[in-house]
């Protein structure tokens, strides 16, 4: 864990050109300690992060972690309390059982889902009841995500020959979410070094837009969790600080956290790209695609690699390459504005921010 | 953070343990390498044991002067989990649990909670006569590897205090599950007699995970806004042997 920490560290150390004695604080996320069994990992990773005799922060939002992570990293630069700081977030899913730690009961309730998969595949069904998708829209991000996964090197899934078809024919999970539309398990790592304007000077930056978070109760049975509250409640808060008014047209390209295909569409629905019920259409007709009006996940997304802890910075990190002109074979030309988004639990966190090529 | 960049002006704050549905001891082992360290499975008692050990060989305390602690934790609050009007003589004939803590070094196992409102400076004022401004808050982390640090100081805590500015208090709350830990912190912070600690009775009278830090900054906040401090410290610690540490510090505002 130290190890794969320490790689994506050293990376983006270098890419900033410099050390760990120019970093003030260290933000380290992580899904639930449950899935490695090693309980508040910041502490025993305190060494290997670069975070002996420094602030150590750790954030724990279940998969949005990654995304609140590198928030609460934006934070305290901020707010003034430091110049440098270091996010990461990591998982090491093969030293873990994602499927049983997801589907433990809590106290008083009922053991109902399998997985991540059973918990949401009643709101998948329930998003193709309400809107009238047709039965292929989840395939199709399937194949899109894939793909695009293949031009990333750091993706866990490359899958250059995925058809509609293969996907169609994949086993089916949990009804009507498809093997091959479910994310993979993962190990990985991201790390991103926030620093203030000072910290800017004189180098590429990708500078933060806007940050929004917010959060709803697991249970409350007001919830509308196809469509929640706590993510629309974000995205407007963050268009508002971002002064974007129509983020079809003014966002170049989204990294949105879609782990089973069809939250594709209602991702984009609830982030208000579109209109409630309108999201399978512009999947349908290729506009997330790279080379569409808003291309969705170019990096291959959550489908391609999914190390839950770090996938929600994976996310923020994926749109701040693009407008930095630093996404390589993925890259979405001319990006200047891009959103990265997480959710987690039972899609009850949301974190999100906007980056862009300028200082805003 | 969230007040700092005035995205809002106040907030809640709130933790909560609840211990008694697991295996305190057990689980706080896991916070150690995985790797190496962990199949031995070394639980926070028995490390917190050989923290006291060292102390104890390098004459910084003593089993008595712990027994002490003790006496004057279990006494403080009736309202406590834990409340025993005991004296140290008493509590030094009792049996070890891991040589040399007996039961009344350790912290007992708790389910609880801690809630805390924050404002802004100048909200603070409108919601009430005297609150508690925070002056300095500060912490750091030290090394995982145990063989790597001196566990019978906490530098960690030094620089938390140090960076805070902690000079002039007259009050502290110092988390401190084990009694040879709050007379470690408070020669580390240099603690003289004139200085209150632990009026609460401390994480020894209540230690619920996840919460009894934030308890000790309340504790604080309270005596604070109380008026019978003009100025206090609250410690927090997380981790095997006080490996990390926060120091926040409160003065009395009009």
């Amino acid at each position: 864990m130290a190890g794969l920490c320490r790689e994506a560290i050293d990376r983006a150390l270098e890419d900033a050109g410099l050390s760990f004695s120019d970093i003030d604080a260290v933000v380290l996320g992580k899904a639930p300690d449950l899935f490695e069994g090693v309980m508040m990992p910041e502490l025993v990773l305190a060494d290997a992060i670069g975070a002996t005799g420094k602030p150590l922060l750790r954030v724990h939002t279940a998969g949005s972690v990654g995304g609140s992570t590198a928030n609460v990293a934006a934070s305290l630069v901020h707010g003034g309390v430091h110049s440098r700081v270091l996010a990461v977030a990591f998982e090491k899913q093969s030293e873990s059982n994602a499927m049983w730690a997801l589907s433990i009961t809590p106290p008083f309730h009922m053991p109902v889902g399998a997985g991540a998969g059973g918990y949401f595949a009643p709101h998948v069904r329930s998003y193709i009841r309400r809107s009238g998708a047709p039965d292929h829209i989840g395939a199709l991000v399937a194949v899109k995500d894939r793909r695009n996964g293949a031009r990333n090197p750091y993706a866990h899934l490359r899958q250059s020959d995925i058809t509609l078809e293969s996907v169609q024919a994949s086993a089916m999970l949990w009804d009507p979410i498809r093997y091959d539309e479910t994310c993979p398990s993962s190990d990985g790592a991201c790390a991103i070094v926030l620093g203030d304007e000072q910290a800017a000077r004189g180098r590429t930056a990708a500078w933060l837009h806007a940050t929004a978070m917010r959060t709803e109760p697991t249970t409350f049975a007001g919830r509308d969790q196809v469509n929640p509250q706590a993510g629309r409640d974000a995205a407007a808060a963050l268009w508002r600080q971002a002064g974007i008014t129509d983020p079809l047209s003014q966002v170049d390209t989204a990294e949105i956290y879609v782990p089973f295909s069809w939250f594709e569409p209602m991702w984009l629905e609830n982030l208000g790209f579109v209109e409630e019920g309108q999201g399978w259409k512009l999947t349908e007709a290729g506009e997330t695609e790279l080379g569409g009006r808003l291309p969705v996940n170019p990096s291959g997304g959550v489908l391609s690699s999914n190390p839950i802890g770090a996938s929600g910075m994976l996310r923020f990190g994926e749109a701040a390459m693009q407008v930095m002109g630093r996404a390589g074979d993925h890259q979405v030309d001319g990006a200047r504005i891009a959103l990265g988004h997480a959710y987690g639990g039972g899609s009850q966190y949301f974190s999100m921010w906007v980056v862009g090529t300028e200082m805003p | 953070m969230k007040i700092r960049t005035g995205e809002v002006d106040t907030a809640l704050v709130y933790g909560f343990g609840k211990s008694s549905a697991g295996q305190l001891r057990r689980v706080l082992a896991m916070q150690l390498d995985p790797y190496l360290v962990g199949p031995l499975w070394p639980d926070s008692v028995s490390v917190a044991g050989l923290q006291a050990r060292l102390g104890i060989d390098g004459r910084l305390w003593s089993e008595r002067a712990m027994a002490e602690v003790a006496a004057r934790s279990r006494a403080a609050d009736p309202g406590a989990q834990i409340h025993e009007l005991v004296t140290a003589d008493e509590l030094f004939e009792r049996p070890y649990v891991a040589d040399p803590l007996r039961a009344h070094d350790c912290a007992p196992i708790t389910d609880g909670a801690a809630v805390v409102v924050l404002a802004s400076a100048e909200r603070a004022r409108e919601l009430t006569p005297r609150p508690a401004l925070i002056t300095g808050i500060e912490h750091r982390v030290e090394s995982s590897h145990l063989t790597a640090r001196n566990l019978t100081t906490s530098p960690s805590t030094v620089a938390a205090a140090k960076a805070a500015g902690v000079d002039g208090v007259t009050l502290a709350e110092l988390h401190a599950p084990f009694t040879h830990q709050e007379i470690l912190l408070r020669q580390a912070l240099g603690l003289g007699d004139e200085v209150t600690v632990n009026p609460s009775g401390g994480a020894l009278a209540g230690n619920p995970m996840f919460a009894a830090g934030l308890a000790r900054i309340g504790e604080a906040a309270t005596r604070v806004m109380a008026g019978d401090a003009d100025r206090a410290l609250a410690h927090a610690t997380s981790g095997p042997a006080l490996q990390q540490n926060l120091v926040c510090v409160l003065e009395g505002g009009a």
